[in-house]
């Protein structure tokens, strides 16, 4: 089931020169001016993050534009549209390691980066909403002196559960995969300050063939868990909106619908982020033209199974004949918030096309264009969800409008600060490339080849 | 001449409960047409979710590609057939589905869309559609460009044709009714029946070299499958929303309970534990009792989809009717199936070389 197809790594390359150019990236980094220029950026984002947070808490809630019946908006709309970013990084690692699809080798290790800093910057999202944080602790189910326990059958509560959940096997899954990486790079720093961090961060690997044996069953063993936990979380982050029965929301397609648009705009953003580090450090040999192709593949069947959720979302509506679900799909199509659904469709779907023909797969910018498109479009998908649902409830008496304010454009924007630097940082100090799977890709390449 | 014997048992048996299918329909004309719907969405569900298995084929292209290639174009070659086995149900719309008899009481776009003559013309339309698939498939067959070609503009066809085709024989049954993933569960009791039939069909050509990715495409299926009527309950449930409550209360009321926990046991519980081990994804036995317990299942999931939505029926009558069909449609889909396969020259597991448990091919 899992033959291989053709050779994905140029096979006229040497394993050591592989492992010298991924630890020479953290141990001689190549490009400080430019790193230094987009960490002043994204250092200035964090900052603009502080300070909102800090309005938000001294001031709450009403900074932002959310009122009734609008009082989900930014938030909860940015919310899914980061932790489904997070999502790809999980799926292209732990489904592609557990299907065997070597590609994935050079994008694993950076994509799960990803997911861990698209989590943080998701999680962060609910809290800043409660209004009054530090009642969070409210959603856990702790022995109350007044016998009050959190409404375990609310999707409300399954969230908190299902992230931290996530939070925690993503975190497992990334660093169990670098532990080997970390051991080569400690094998190779001069320094003693380097010497020491990757000594201290590689647990004592030493390689040995009952290492790489338990390394190996505990990895494929997370992966495991991993993949169902992605369709599980989103899915269960889709329930906070389809297990109401608000006319838009209440939509039994959500969950897979979710899952598929959190892939898309996931993959979206690892192609992004792998055609900027593979022009930013040179590694046009292991992030080949042939990832890029793949990656194009799987980002226009993600695009069009979540093109599949919106046009059955129209056809159940018109099927339905119910009042308010029509009136809904024709708030979406020509009410007020009309420029966030065609935005959607013609962000998502149009560029998206490009992507049948080969050439435009293989061309880091023409991909590197369509993936900015579609992660505007999903960002514009959620924003409809949110608004168009809300905006006119069931009656007159209680329809209202959502602009978003200063600072709900502050907070959004000090997410990207939020995830930037701490990714920054790890391109910078880790290896960002899998290095003992890129050699062991390598080498099964190289050995198929001789015969 | 030796072929030719269980071809004629299969004839003899299929003309036999033909008969008894007629006097079914003198007795109880309802019970009849409803339990042949039951047995040709079991049934039918094979060579069409074949096809969709087959186009995935061409698009992840492995070992898997070359080892069903023979195994799904024979099963896919009875799209045709079945498709003519449909006729008995367009004869019947009046009598199955509600909309067909009254349909100035549904709102505006149900009465046009659910109309008779509209669901029949959809009908013939889609098995057009899914024999020229079926038949582009096979011309594109070795070429690697024309295989990626045609599958994947096809796959987007077969995905929205056949959810349509889901909302058009089932979910119709019952216009107050609807739920945006219905078609998309259409699709998974497809793929998955479609997966089983390939690997069953697969196992017994001896074409699979090792079982296990087999087992894994297996398993992944049945937890498609499972969770897609999974978060449908759980919308419906969350929401309770009496349209759609009433779908759920009218499959746990009056002995249905029993049938869905067998559902539930027999097409997700066992054979997901069982497939957690890693002696029974490596057992091309057991792989092969899975498949035939899957495709089996199809029964049961199309007699609780279709039987609760229809009033008046004699229960009695009704199972057994629906015994009777699943031999006609049965022995028809085997017949054509076995053509096929002699006709590409791999005819030769039928009737007395079985499969050969737990051996590699030689």
């Amino acid at each position: 089931m899992t033959d291989r197809i053709a050779d994905i790594l140029p096979p006229d390359q040497s394993l050591g020169r592989v492992s010298d150019q991924l630890t020479g990236i953290p141990l001689h980094f190549p490009a400080r001016r430019r790193w230094w220029i987009a960490m002043i950026v994204a250092s200035g984002l964090l900052l603009l993050l502080v300070i909102s947070t800090t309005a938000l808490f001294t001031r709450g809630v009403g900074i932002w534009g959310i009122n009734i019946p609008v009082n989900w908006a930014f938030a909860i709309h940015n919310y899914v549209w980061w932790l489904g970013i997070g999502h790809a990084g999980t799926l292209i690692s732990a489904l592609l390691l557990l299907t065997g699809s070597e590609w994935r080798n050079s994008l694993n290790r950076f994509a799960e980066t990803m997911t861990l800093f698209a989590v943080i910057c998701a999680g962060i999202y609910p809290v800043l909403h409660l209004g009054r944080p530090w009642y969070l602790y409210w959603m856990f189910p702790y022995p109350a002196t007044m016998g009050v326990w959190p409404q375990f059958r609310s999707p409300l509560e399954w969230d908190i559960w299902a992230v931290l959940t996530y939070l925690t096997v993503s975190l497992a899954f990334w660093y169990t995969g670098l532990i080997p990486d970390l051991a080569a790079a400690r094998d190779r720093a001069k320094r003693r300050g380097w010497q020491i961090f990757f000594g201290i961060t590689a647990l004592g690997w030493r390689g040995s063939a009952p290492h790489w044996q338990r390394w190996s069953q505990a990895y494929r063993l997370t992966a495991g868990l991993a993949v169902p936990l992605v369709v599980s979380v989103h899915s269960e982050v889709s329930l906070l909106f389809a297990a109401g029965q608000i006319p838009g929301w209440h939509s039994t397609i959500f969950p897979p619908y979710f899952v598929l648009g959190a892939a898309f705009s996931g993959f979206a953003m690892v192609a992004i982020i792998a055609i900027a580090l593979r022009s930013l450090f040179g590694l046009g040999n292991l992030v080949t033209d042939d990832h890029l192709d793949v990656l194009g593949k799987v980002l226009l069947a993600c695009g069009l199974m979540t093109g599949y959720g919106y046009l059955f979302e129209v056809f159940d509506a018109l099927y339905s004949g119910g009042a308010h679900e029509m009136q809904t799909l024709s708030d979406r199509l020509i009410g007020a918030y009309a420029w966030t659904y065609w935005g959607a469709i013609v962000f998502n779907f149009v560029p998206l096309q490009g992507l049948w023909w080969r050439t435009i797969r293989r061309s880091g910018w023409m991909l590197l264009l369509i993936s900015i498109s579609v992660v505007i479009g999903m960002w514009l998908e959620r924003y409809m969800i949110l608004v168009t649902s809300l905006y006119r409830d069931f009656v007159v008496s209680s329809w209202g409008a959502f602009t978003p304010t200063f600072w709900d454009w502050s907070t959004y924007l000090g997410t990207i600060g939020l995830f930037l630097v701490p990714f920054l940082l790890a391109i910078r100090f880790i290896p960002m490339i899998s290095i003992f799977e890129s050699e062991e890709l390598l080498h099964e390449e190289q050995e198929a080849r001789r015969g | 001449m030796g072929h030719d014997l269980p071809n004629r048992r299969l004839m003899i048996a299929a003309s036999g409960a033909v008969v008894l299918l007629v006097g079914g329909a003198l007795a109880d004309h309802r019970s009849t047409a409803a339990a042949y719907l039951v047995a040709w969405i079991a049934v039918g569900a094979i060579p069409i979710g074949t096809l969709g298995v087959l186009m995935t084929s061409y698009l992840v292209r492995r070992a898997w590609t070359d080892e069903l290639y023979p195994a799904m174009t024979a099963i896919c070659a009875t799209i045709p057939v079945i498709g003519l086995l449909f006729l008995p149900v367009l004869l019947n719309l009046a009598t199955l589905y509600p909309a067909a008899g009254h349909h100035e009481a549904l709102p505006a776009f149900k009465a046009v869309y659910l109309a008779p003559r509209f669901v029949a013309a959809r009908t013939v339309v889609y098995f057009v559609i899914w024999t020229w698939l079926a038949l582009r498939l096979q011309r594109a067959w070795p070429d690697p460009e024309r295989m990626a070609k045609a599958a994947s503009g096809g796959l987007i066809v077969y995905a929205i044709s056949v959810s349509l085709a889901g909302m058009d024989w089932m979910e119709a049954l019952e216009p107050r009714f609807h739920s945006s993933i219905y078609g998309l569960l259409y699709l998974g009791m497809l793929l998955l029946d479609g997966v089983a039939s390939a690997v069953g069909l697969g196992l017994l050509l001896r074409r699979i070299r090792k079982p296990r990715g087999y087992s894994a495409l297996l398993l992944s299926a049945i937890l498609f499958w499972a969770y897609l009527h999974a978060m449908q309950y759980i919308v419906i449930w969350s929401g309770n929303v009496p349209d759609e409550a009433a779908w759920y209360i009218d499959r746990s009321s009056d002995g249905w309970q029993f049938a869905l926990t067998l559902l539930a046991l027999g097409q997700f519980v066992f054979p997901f534990f069982a497939l957690l081990s890693r002696r029974v994804r490596a057992d091309r036995r057991w792989l092969l009792g899975l498949c035939a317990l899957t495709v089996s299942m199809r029964i049961c999931e199309s007699a609780i989809l279709v039987f609760p939505a229809i009033d008046g029926l004699r229960g009695w009558l009704s199972g057994i009717m629906l015994v009777v069909a699943l031999v006609v449609l049965v022995s028809l889909l085997v017949w054509r199936v076995v053509s096929a396969l002699r006709h590409s020259g791999l005819f030769g597991f039928w009737p007395s070389s079985g499969v050969r448990a737990g051996a590699e091919p030689q």
